[in-house]
């Protein structure tokens, strides 16, 4: 009996949920886990399919340039790689223009769990149809959501009925991430730089870097056999960080196996100007700073730029 | 192989057919056996060898132990059965922390401490070793259960067979709980569908699997960041919550693993028991042992501390007593000084407890008895500390960080999927102590019923739907490294 009663229960629910989950809607609002975060990008881009003309793939260094035209999505994902980035888009039906590639981090393979869980036999099907199926839409993301609509609809009231307005500021807006970020830069920031500057010290295992970017030039290979043009880029960091052994490395392996005269790359600006908060990941001004240096300096189609090695 | 991976489910839907076929009732503790050595060897099929060695070593040691003709070759069998288990114990599981303690560093690559530090730790080798014990001290004490004497004196080759179905059977195989022999050994006998409790089994399992897939996963990804070095870049109270996460964290998935157990075993008409019993409302240490793991500290209670004299040998014996049986406890969990920093703080916690029964009263209100689980709660959540940073200078740093930082600014959205995560747990909790207050006795409101026929559906309802869109990344079980 209480398996039965428990079964319809369940059915009960799952459609309540199911007819109630379009009101939680919020545009743009994302909060959860790191892993979390990077299935609802991989999610919205595969499943919403939002009209892109510019993608970029890459690891967190590209994860936190926010401030990037309407029409580019940004496919970073932090602790990942661009080839999960760019297998994404390979296994995609979507045709964006141009693709941009951070190079920064290549080391990280693809993702396959991530991959499976989006295009995997009868999961994309399944997720697509059934909307409360796809990570956003979680009953914890969901609460969150409703929290945020509550507050934000308490405001309105509030302000019809000529209460004191709250600073805007205060509002549903993120309370978290600058947040954070302002008291790693404070405090936490040197010591994660020193951590990072100790790890650059130290090359990548050569065959592994070989694999990961033979890899690297099979996908490109096959989204340039769909006419989709892409870019590889250098974001900056602290200028330790990009002399370092390691980024050294990298840049020399790169170019040995995507030469410069059959592959695009954009320069990097070394203007120094750019601020890390920890060595590597840009701060939010500096983020938003090269998203526009981005959009003015991609390279038109069929034009190539080359970088030195 | 995993709880919660399809693999699993396939090999119990498929071993559950064939299990309850008539013809094969004869086959079913071969059946079962074989399921259970698949389950092992999946992916790892060389682990089975070890495995197989502590079934023959226990088989013969027991039944060496219970057949011969005196006591003092008896002692002698069992010793050796003993010693033969702590043995294959300490090689696969304390070599290489041993190496590190002697040489005080890493071996160079062509030395025999190098040899020993790469040797790879067999899943689960602490709780069948543990059950193998068992066993063999049944067989020397030979309990007076009559199952188990005919299993250790009747045909060799059944005891081999029942011998190796009580150590691999795969429910409990690599995390528990810990069965004794003289509980397990009775059951084994032919089984019908018929009696399969289904609605214990399938609370059981939508109980475990939630906890483990929504709850536990789900924590795991926030807790993440109490690694070095990102703590160093967190405040007090991103520290303080994200230490509570993990509290709820390891309860959670090693709560689930053992409900599934129980669940599974059901299915296979096999009584596991209890292993925990909502051990964050304890008041005390002693209680929380009653509590948490309960299949560990009976077995420790009942095969080391009556052993080592408990509390019949005086007062200080049965401090030092008590600290042996955690420090030993502590480092059963792991290989590694911090698990044996683990059981020394709840040795000390157990031994002070018992030093001041009787001589501290602090009355039974509710205050007091709140404050007390508080406490209880509190220690026993910052020990925990060692099982996520099993190098002691991180946890000191962590404590240190979480103590000194609380003029940082906090991270509002991981505080609330932490409690959000949390809530499920918490819940139990107090679920449990309406349920179990004395207040409904003294007062004219009537006790509500907390799993009448709409509720305790709709709960199990919920959490299927929870399993079913908010499961988090699969992880491996906590108590599996051990």
């Amino acid at each position: 009996m209480l398996i039965y009663r428990s079964l319809i229960a369940f059915i009960v629910l799952a459609v309540a949920y199911s007819v109630l989950l379009p009101y939680t809607e919020i545009n743009g609002f994302r909060r959860g886990s790191q892993w979390e975060l990077n299935v609802m990008t991989a999610e919205t881009f595969a499943y919403q399919k939002p009209k892109t003309s510019v993608v970029v793939t890459g690891s967190s260094i590209s994860y936190w340039l926010n401030d990037l035209p309407d029409d580019w999505y940004n496919l970073a994902m932090a602790g990942e790689g661009a080839l999960t980035g760019l297998s994404i888009i390979d296994q995609s039906d979507l045709q964006p223009h141009t693709v941009l590639v951070e190079i920064n981090v290549i080391d990280r393979p693809v993702n396959a769990d991530l991959l499976t869980g989006l295009y995997g036999p009868g999961i994309r099907q399944a997720k697509q149809h059934l909307p409360m199926l796809q990570e956003a839409n979680e009953p914890s993301h969901v609460t969150l959501r409703c929290m945020h609509l509550a507050d934000y609809y308490a405001t309105r009231i509030a302000e019809r009925l000529g209460y004191d307005q709250p600073d805007p500021s205060q509002s549903s807006e993120p309370s978290t991430t600058p947040i954070r970020e302002t008291a790693k830069l404070e405090s936490g920031g040197n010591i994660l730089r020193a951590i990072r500057l100790e790890a650059v010290k130290t090359g990548y295992d050569e065959s592994l870097l070989t694999t990961r970017l033979h890899t690297l030039r099979s996908l490109i290979e096959k989204l340039e056999a769909r006419n989709i043009r892409v870019v590889l880029f250098e974001a900056p960091e602290d200028a330790a960080t990009y002399d370092s052994p390691r980024r050294n490395q990298l840049r020399q392996l790169t170019h040995q196996v995507l030469p410069a005269d059959s592959f695009t790359y954009l320069d990097t600006p070394l203007d120094q100007t750019y601020q890390t908060r920890d060595g590597v990941h840009m701060t939010a001004e500096s983020a938003a700073r090269y998203c526009h240096w981005l959009v003015n300096n991609l390279p038109t189609p069929n034009t190539l730029v080359s970088a030195s090695p | 192989m995993l709880f919660n991976s399809l693999n699993f489910v396939l090999l119990v839907v498929i071993t559950f057919g064939l299990y309850y076929i008539p013809l094969l009732r004869r086959t079913q503790v071969v059946l079962l056996l074989i399921a259970s050595l698949t389950f092992y060897g999946f992916g790892q099929p060389y682990l089975l060898t070890l495995l197989v060695s502590s079934v023959l070593i226990n088989a013969f040691a027991s039944r060496a132990t219970y057949t011969c003709d005196s006591l003092k070759r008896a002692r002698t069998w069992a010793i050796t059965g003993i010693a033969l288990n702590l043995l294959l114990l300490g090689f696969f599981k304390y070599a290489g922390m041993l190496t590190l303690t002697v040489l005080r560093g890493e071996p160079g690559e062509q030395s025999v401490g190098h040899l020993l530090l790469m040797i790879p730790l067999p899943i689960g080798i602490s709780f069948f070793t543990f059950q193998g014990m068992s066993l063999v001290v049944d067989a020397f004490r030979a309990r007076d259960v009559d199952e188990l004497r005919k299993g250790l004196s009747g045909p060799p080759m059944r005891h081999l067979l029942h011998t190796g179905f009580f150590i691999c059977f795969f429910p409990q195989l690599v995390a528990g709980p810990i069965v004794k022999a003289h509980e397990f050994m009775p059951q084994i006998k032919p089984k019908f569908i018929k009696d399969i409790d289904w609605n214990r089994c399938f609370s059981l399992l939508v109980m475990g699997y939630f906890m483990k897939m929504v709850v536990a996963d789900n924590l795991k990804d926030h807790t993440f960041w109490i690694q070095p070095p990102y703590f160093q870049v967190r405040g007090s109270i991103d520290l303080l919550v994200m230490l509570f996460g993990f509290s709820m964290q390891i309860l959670a998935d090693f709560w689930g693993y053992s409900l599934i157990a129980m669940g599974v075993a059901g299915l296979f008409g096999y009584y596991l028991p209890k292993n925990f019993d909502h051990p964050y409302i304890a008041r005390s240490f002693s209680e929380f042992w009653r509590r948490w793991h309960i299949s560990l500290s009976t077995w420790l209670r009942e095969y080391l501390y009556y052993p080592l004299g408990g509390n019949r040998k005086g007062r200080s014996r049965t401090y030092l007593n008590l600290f042996i049986v955690m420090f030993l406890g502590g480092l059963w969990h792991g290989a590694a000084w911090s698990y044996a920093v683990w059981g020394t703080v709840h040795g000390i916690a157990l031994a002070t407890e018992r030093a001041l029964r009787g001589k501290v009263n602090l009355g039974n209100s509710l205050i007091i008895r709140t404050i007390q689980m508080l406490f209880v709660f509190l220690i026993v959540t910052l020990a925990w500390l060692l099982f996520k940073l099993p190098n002691f200078t991180d946890a000191v740093n962590y404590i240190y960080c979480m103590c000194t930082r609380w003029d940082y600014p906090y991270d509002q959205t991981m505080m609330y999927y932490i409690t959000f995560f949390s809530a499920p747990v918490v819940l139990m909790h107090l679920r449990y102590l309406l349920i179990h207050s004395t207040w409904w006795q003294n007062t004219s409101v009537t006790q509500p019923r907390l799993a009448g026929p709409v509720l305790a559906p709709a709960c199990y309802g919920l959490m299927l739907l929870l399993l079913l869109i908010n499961s988090g990344t699969p992880g491996a079980f906590i108590y599996f490294q051990f």
